[in-house]
């Protein structure tokens, strides 16, 4: 997926879409707990009716949070997950990597064997 | 629109922190176990790490003195795996100041240009979006 461009605001802002609704999030959870379930079984846990569920889970689809499938004359709803969870292993371990590789950056100065600079402050 | 970001102030001017993240000797102190990486637009290249992730990179931008850009994917890894590495040099009274931002770049990716207030915003708005799910998901 791009980081940036017109496609990617588009996600970004489906998503906030999507989350900002207090009984959406109730039915994403929902999915997620207790999924794949029907829209009906779904309303079945929910104080909402299931024209409203379905609503949700539409809005919830557009932002790529659920996805559908069918079996049979049913058609079933699990949460889409996982690109999240990829997203934040590759937050943690860039991140981790990026510390490692500043620490020995910043210990480069110390390093007597180095022809370096002009340093400032103390050392 | 995942985004990493970090800084640390080096005790040290502008030329010599310049000179620790362009010099072979030095980048091949802290970037990775073997670094191949000239400081061209367009210069291909290569960074190895001690846990042997190998990558190839492609220098982007060059402004000297001040900021240098990659484009870096590991070679065993899946083509959409790219991402772009920017490294931007900050002279303050304390020292120089350096920041690294690496971001996911697919091959067709444009060069991303220094991130505008509405790019940085919706980047905002995405992490915003990824903790309220997880807020959510936990329950």
């Amino acid at each position: 997926m791009s980081p940036t461009g017109p496609e990617a605001e588009h996600r970004a802002g489906a998503v906030f879409e999507a989350l900002a609704d207090a009984t959406r999030r109730a039915v994403l959870r929902d999915v997620a707990e207790r999924g794949p379930l029907t829209a009906t079984e779904l309303a079945r846990g929910l104080p909402v009716t299931r024209q409203a569920v379905a609503k949700h889970l539409a809005v919830l689809g557009e932002a790529g949070l659920v996805a559908q499938a069918r079996h049979g004359r049913e058609t079933r709803f699990s949460a889409t997950l996982a690109p999240l969870a990829d997203t934040s292993r590759w937050l943690a371990e860039t991140g981790a990597a990026w510390d490692r590789r500043l620490d020995r950056l910043a210990a480069r100065l110390s390093d007597p064997s180095r022809d370096g600079g002009r340093r400032t402050g103390r050392e | 629109m995942e985004t990493v970001e970090r800084t640390v102030t080096l005790p040290t001017d502008l030329e010599d922190a310049w000179a620790l993240i362009t010099r072979p000797e030095d980048l091949a102190s802290w970037l990775g176990d073997e670094v191949q990486l000239d400081p061209t637009p367009g210069a291909a290249g290569r960074v190895v790490e001690r846990d042997g992730t190998d990558r190839a990179l492609v220098v982007e931008r060059v402004e000297e003195g001040r900021r240098l850009s990659w484009r870096w994917w590991p070679e065993a890894g899946p083509e959409g795996a790219a991402s772009r590495v920017e490294i931007t040099l900050t002279p303050t009274e304390a020292g120089t100041v350096v920041r690294v931002v690496e971001a996911p770049a697919g091959p067709t990716a444009p060069v991303a240009s220094a991130a505008t207030g509405e790019a940085w915003s919706h980047r905002l708005l995405h992490l915003e979006a990824h903790l309220l799910l997880a807020a959510a998901i936990r329950g």
